[in-house]
């Protein structure tokens, strides 16, 4: 993993998060090609649709590299969702023949654990396999004070255009109607960020912050996850 | 009105160019115009010390002083106030400098928009969203207001002075 994040908290083993990340991103054939801002969400009906057009995504390398110390990063609620549903799917996945695809009955026992673990892992909110570690802590820190109006948030992390690591954080804030109010948005704006930076700033202290606000209008509408 | 005011005037502009359909090219150019808003806001002040300095407040002088300013040592700058951190030559043992509140503020909206013009003239791989482009001019807008609260402050004069002295002022005794 070449990310330039080094926290102390997860330094010494983050290539195991990262392998993991990877083997569970290579079964679910999610596009992202696109930036995680402009990422459309994928639902879990239109992962279930794609899983169902590619009858090899469920191999002995389905959710392997699991470790359940690695992720205590996660709140209890989600480190357990995550475990359960990795044994779930590792239980399926080791009774496949060698060298044989995985049957229909076994793909449809795993799915509900796959997709349970592709819910966690939030491929559409997290970059990366730092903006997952920093973005699920911010966000745990930030659910008791959770600011009106902050319909959800996305993480990328990279190196800035000084070469200096760096977290980017989109706040996508709510809008109840289909009319863009720009003083009201930036209103809300407002009282998010008195919120969310020092939360972010507390978390990933290492390096450069971007903290970035879009309307939910502007939210790339759910379409599915195309091959 | 000074360049200042009117690139920020132009970001403005070019952020609701389009109100349904806005283009990349002319929110990419709101994000680059607050920017440099921001920019040559200080760089002018910064040249106008400069001047002063040397006796003289004549334009053309200012503007040549304005020339030397590098986008690259004013960000370091920015980092480095909005850490409330001074060059070694200011610095007490003992005593932790804080940055004004105002001075803060500008030093960190300078460095946000430092990169979000960069990601907005080069990073096309990532879109520019109309709502985004609005929030960066207000942040430019803020940094106005309070640049011009605490542009008469000893810590803004050493600011905008560190443009082209940190390096030296920054050297071990």
């Amino acid at each position: 993993m070449d990310e330039p994040w080094i926290t102390t908290n997860h330094s010494p083993r983050q290539g195991i998060i990262a392998s993991f990340w990877a083997n569970v991103l290579a079964s679910s054939d999610l596009n992202l090609t696109s930036s995680v801002a402009d990422r459309p969400r994928f639902t879990p009906e239109a992962i279930e649709a794609s899983l169902a057009a590619k009858p090899k995504w469920l191999t002995s390398s389905t959710a392997k590299g699991f470790q359940k110390e690695e992720f205590e990063f996660l709140s209890e609620e989600e480190l357990n969702k995550l475990t359960d549903s990795v044994k779930g799917v590792r239980a399926v996945a080791s009774e496949m023949r060698p060298n044989e695809p995985a049957t229909v009955e076994q793909r449809e026992r795993a799915l509900p654990g796959f997709l349970a673990v592709l819910e966690v892992l939030d491929y559409d909110r997290y970059g990366d396999v730092w903006a997952l570690i920093l973005g699920k802590q911010i966000e745990r820190k930030l659910a008791a004070e959770w600011p009106p109006f902050l319909d959800h948030l996305r993480f990328r992390t990279g190196l800035d255009s000084t070469d200096d690591p760096a977290l980017w954080v989109w706040a996508f804030v709510t809008e109840e109607t289909e009319e863009y109010e720009v003083t009201r948005f930036l209103e809300r704006t407002d009282v998010i960020e008195d919120v969310l930076d020092p939360i972010a700033r507390e978390i990933a202290p290492e390096g450069r912050l971007y903290l970035r606000f879009r309307s939910t209008l502007d939210q790339p509408k759910a379409e599915g996850v195309p091959a | 009105m000074s360049l200042a005011s009117d690139l920020l005037d132009q970001a403005e502009m070019l952020v609701t160019r389009e109100p349904e359909n806005p283009k990349q090219a002319s929110l990419r150019r709101a994000v680059s115009a607050a920017y440099y808003a921001l920019f040559h806001l200080l760089a002018e002040d910064a040249a106008t010390l400069f001047a002063e300095l040397c006796g003289r407040s004549d334009m053309g002088l200012v503007s040549r002083i304005t020339r030397t300013f590098a986008h690259l040592d004013m960000k370091k700058a920015a980092e480095k106030f909005a850490n409330s951190e001074l060059p070694t030559a200011f610095q007490s043992p003992g005593r932790r400098y804080a940055t004004p509140v105002d001075l803060k503020l500008v030093a960190v909206v300078f460095g946000l928009l430092y990169q979000a013009r960069q990601e907005a003239d080069y990073n096309t791989g990532e879109s520019v969203i109309q709502s985004e482009a609005q929030k960066m001019i207000q942040k430019a807008k803020e940094a106005f207001d309070a640049w011009g609260r605490v542009k008469a402050s000893d810590d803004a004069r050493m600011y905008l002075a560190c443009f082209s002295l940190w390096d030296t002022w920054n050297k071990k005794r």
